[in-house]
C-alpha cells in the first residue's frame, strides 16, 4: 500500500465542513477580485506584467537598491536592522522592547506574516512582554491559541459563531453573534490596549528605495494606532518587499488591494517616514526597522527565486482548487497555498516540504491569478524534479521507447484505473466507447 | 490532393475514449485534410515531468518530438498533452523541430479559421468545461466559439467554470479524497446550471469527472470536444 500524503490525510479527518466554509469564502473572493481588478486597470494583465518587471528589478538588484534603502531610512530617523534569521530578529525586536520598558512591555501588534514566520509572539511572551494582536481576525486566532489559515483573511475557515466563542471565552461581552457585535465588543476591548501600549509593532508592504518610507496598508484601523500611539514603532520587512520609487505605488497599491481582498485600495494606506519631529504633536518617537533575510537571499540563488516576486495577497490560495479543499492548515507552514508551497520548501528545503510541491493539479489558477504572475506550475514541478531521483521512470521510459509494447501496456490502463477511485467507475468505457476501434492503431477509422 | 496532417492520439484517448479519435479524423477529412496517425507515437512524457524525474520525460518527449519530424502540422485532440508538447518541451530545454503543434480548437479556429459549422441532428445544452492546460497553451479561447457556431447547440454557464475538474495526472491516485471533492463541486455547479451534457477537450478531465459522477449515482453524459462537432456532420 502507498503511503497516504498528508495532504489527503488532513482532507480525510477535516471532513466537508470545513470545505464548504472555504469554497464558499474562496469564490466570493475570486468574483471581487475579477470586478476590482477590471475597473482599476484597462487591461489587468499588462498590469499584471508590469508589476512582474518592477519586481525583477528590484531582485536583479537587490544588494545595492537595499543599501539605498537603508541610507534613505536613516536618514529620516528610522532605525535599520539587518537580520539573518529568526533568532536574529527576534532578539532585536526583543531588544527594543526591552528599551521601552526593561520590565516587560505592553506591545500591539499589526498583521504581519513576517512576524508570524519568525514565531514573534511566542518569542516575546517567553521574555516577560505583553502582545496582542489587534487585527480582528488575528485577535480571534490569538484568542483560540489557533494558526492563521489564510495569509490574508486568518480565520477563513471559522464562522461569526466560532469568533464570538472565542470572545465569550476570554471574558469580552458581546450583545450577539453579528459581525457589527463582534467588531464593537473588540474595538472596546482594545482601545485600552492600544492607550496603555508602550510598543507597536507591524509588517510592511512594501519599501521605497528611493525614500526610505515605509508602507502598510490595512483595512480596520488597528495599524494606524498600533503604528501611532505608543513611544516605540517597530516594522518588521522581508527583504524582498522593496519598490524602486514612490510612484511605483500607483500601480501596486490597487493591483495589492484587488488581488487581496477586491477593494480599489484598501481603507487605510500608511506612507510611515519616520519617528515624530520636533514639530510635530503624534507619532512615535522612535521607529525601528528590522530588515529579514531568513532564507530569502539563499531563494534568491535557487531555481525558486521569482517567488520573491510575492506580494503576499492570497490570490492565489482563493483561487487553487486544491487550499479550497483543505484550507491553510494542510500546508504544515506559515505560508499556504500555492505561494507556500513553493515557498515552504525553498526556504526549508524539499526534504522537509517537498509534499507540498505534490499537492496539486497543476492546473495553474494561482499564475492566471497572480499580480506579479509567477509561474506557479513551473516553479512546483522544478521542486518535484528536485526532490526525485532522475531516472526513476526508467521502466516507464523503455516502454515509452516502444510503441508496440506501449500499446500493449496501454490496454492495461483499466487495472491502474483502479488506483484511482474517481475513475473506478469508468471502466464501464472500456467496454461501451473502445471496441469501435480496438485493434486499429491509435483509433483511425 | 489533400494536404497530409499528422494526428498525435494522445495515451488517455487511445486507452478510454477512442470515439473521441474517430470524431477527430472525421473532423479533419470535413476541413479538407488527408489526417494520419504520427506513425511509431507513444506518449508525450507528461507522466514522468509531472513526477519530477525530468530525465525520463525528456528523453521520451524528444522521441515524440523526433516521430513527427518532417510534418510541418500535427493535432492533438488533448490541450494537455498539446501544452506538454509545447510549453513542457521549453522546461526541459528540448529543442529542434519545425512541427507546429496544435490542440484540436486551436488547429480549427486558428489555422483552418473555421467561421461555419453545420447545425447539430438533435438540440443539445452543454456545459463546456475548460482544461486548465488551456493556461499553459497561452492562446485565446478558441472552443467556446466554435460551439457557439453550431446551431442547435446550447452553452449553458456555470459557477465558477474554471476551476480545475481535480484530475491532475497521477495527483487522483495520490490524493483521491481531494481529487474527487474538487470533482464534486464542479458536478454540483454543472446540476445546479441544470445541464446534462459535459464537454470538454481532455479525456482525463472527462473520464475523471464521469468516474466521480458515476460513483455518485448521477447521469450526466460526458462528450470530447471533437464528438460534438463530429455528430453534426
Amino acid at each position: 500500500m502507498p503511503l497516504t500524503p498528508p495532504f489527503e490525510e488532513f482532507r480525510r479527518s477535516a471532513g466537508e465542513g470545513l470545505t464548504q466554509k472555504i469554497r464558499l469564502a474562496s469564490s466570493t473572493k475570486v468574483s471581487q477580485r475579477k470586478t476590482a481588478l477590471s475597473s482599476a486597470f484597462g487591461d489587468p494583465d499588462s498590469a499584471r506584467i508590469h508589476a512582474a518587471a518592477i519586481k525583477d528589478f528590484v531582485l536583479s538588484n537587490l544588494g545595492t537598491m537595499l543599501e539605498a534603502f537603508e541610507a534613505a531610512a536613516v536618514r529620516r530617523g528610522i532605525e535599520v536592522v539587518w537580520a539573518r534569521d529568526a533568532q536574529e530578529a527576534n532578539e532585536a525586536i526583543e531588544d527594543v522592547c526591552r528599551e521601552a520598558r526593561p520590565k516587560g512591555a505592553r506591545v500591539v501588534k499589526g498583521k504581519s506574516m513576517a512576524t508570524e514566520e519568525i514565531g514573534l509572539n511566542h518569542h516575546l511572551e517567553q521574555a516577560g512582554h505583553h502582545v496582542v494582536e489587534t487585527d480582528l481576525g488575528e485577535f480571534v486566532v490569538q484568542l483560540d491559541g489557533d494558526h492563521p489559515s489564510h495569509i490574508v483573511t486568518p480565520i477563513i475557515h471559522k464562522d461569526r459563531h466560532d469568533s464570538a466563542a472565542a470572545f465569550r471565552k476570554a471574558g469580552i461581552v458581546l450583545a450577539s453573534d453579528e459581525p457589527e457585535a463582534i467588531a464593537e465588543g473588540a474595538r472596546a476591548h482594545l482601545r485600552s490596549e492600544f492607550v496603555a501600549a508602550d510598543v507597536g509593532i507591524s509588517g510592511a508592504n512594501f519599501g521605497i528605495a528611493e525614500t526610505g518610507r515605509i508602507v502598510v496598508v490595512e483595512n480596520e484601523g488597528n495599524n494606524r494606532l498600533s503604528t501611532t500611539a505608543p513611544h516605540t514603532h517597530i516594522a518588521l520587512m522581508g527583504i524582498e518587499k522593496l519598490l524602486p520609487r514612490e510612484r511605483d505605488l500607483a500601480l501596486f497599491l490597487p493591483l495589492l488591494a484587488g488581488s487581496a481582498t477586491g477593494q480599489p485600495l484598501t481603507v487605510y494606506t500608511h506612507i510611515i517616514g519616520g519617528p515624530r519631529e520636533a514639530a510635530e504633536q503624534d507619532g512615535p518617537r522612535r521607529v525601528v526597522l528590522v530588515l529579514l533575510d531568513n532564507g530569502r537571499s539563499r531563494v534568491l540563488h535557487s531555481p525558486e527565486r521569482v517567488i520573491l516576486r510575492c506580494l503576499r495577497c492570497g490570490a492565489c490560495l482563493n483561487v487553487c482548487p486544491v487550499y479550497r479543499e483543505v484550507s491553510g492548515h494542510a500546508y504544515r507552514h506559515v505560508y499556504p497555498g500555492p505561494l507556500g508551497a513553493v515557498l515552504a520548501p525553498s526556504l526549508e528545503g524539499v526534504e522537509d516540504y517537498g509534499d507540498l510541491a505534490r499537492a496539486s493539479t497543476l492546473c495553474g489558477a494561482c499564475q492566471e491569478a497572480c499580480p506579479v504572475n509567477i509561474p506557479i506550475p513551473d516553479l512546483l514541478l522544478g521542486l518535484r524534479r528536485q526532490a526525485t531521483r532522475q531516472g526513476s521512470w526508467t521502466l516507464w521510459r523503455r516502454l515509452a521507447e516502444n510503441d508496440r509494447a506501449w500499446r500493449a501496456a496501454l490496454r492495461l490502463v483499466p487495472l491502474a484505473q483502479t488506483l484511482a477511485p474517481g475513475w473506478r467507475e469508468s471502466h464501464a468505457r472500456l467496454d461501451n466507447h473502445s471496441t469501435a476501434a480496438q485493434g486499429e492503431p491509435h483509433g483511425r477509422p | 490532393m489533400l494536404e497530409r496532417i499528422g494526428v498525435f492520439s494522445t495515451c488517455l484517448a487511445d486507452a478510454l475514449w477512442k470515439d473521441a479519435l474517430a470524431a477527430t479524423y472525421r473532423i479533419l477529412a470535413h476541413v479538407g485534410f488527408e489526417a494520419v496517425p504520427v506513425s511509431g507515437q507513444t506518449c508525450c512524457g507528461q507522466p514522468a515531468m509531472n513526477n519530477g524525474d525530468f530525465a525520463s520525460a525528456r528523453a521520451v518527449l524528444d522521441r515524440s518530438r523526433a516521430q513527427c519530424a518532417g510534418q510541418a502540422d500535427v493535432v492533438v485532440p488533448s490541450t494537455s498533452c498539446a501544452a506538454m508538447l509545447r510549453h513542457g518541451a521549453s522546461l526541459l530545454s528540448v529543442e529542434g523541430g519545425s512541427t507546429q503543434w496544435w490542440e484540436l480548437g486551436e488547429f480549427l479556429w486558428k489555422k483552418c479559421r473555421v467561421r461555419s459549422w453545420p447545425a447539430l441532428p438533435t438540440p443539445l445544452r452543454v456545459v463546456f468545461h475548460p482544461a486548465c492546460h488551456r493556461r499553459m497553451l497561452e492562446s485565446d479561447d478558441c472552443h467556446t466559439p466554435l460551439l457557439a457556431l453550431v446551431e442547435g447547440l446550447e452553452l449553458v454557464k456555470i459557477a465558477d467554470e474554471e476551476q480545475c475538474c481535480g484530475f491532475g495526472g497521477s495527483f487522483c491516485a495520490t490524493h483521491p479524497t481531494i481529487s474527487s471533492g474538487i470533482a464534486q463541486a464542479k458536478l454540483g455547479a454543472i446540476r445546479e446550471a441544470g445541464a446534462e451534457n459535459v464537454v470538454s477537450t481532455d479525456v482525463g478531465c472527462l473520464a475523471h469527472l464521469e468516474g466521480v459522477d458515476r460513483a455518485g449515482g448521477g447521469g450526466l453524459r460526458f462528450q470530447h470536444f471533437a464528438e460534438v462537432l463530429a455528430a453534426c456532420l
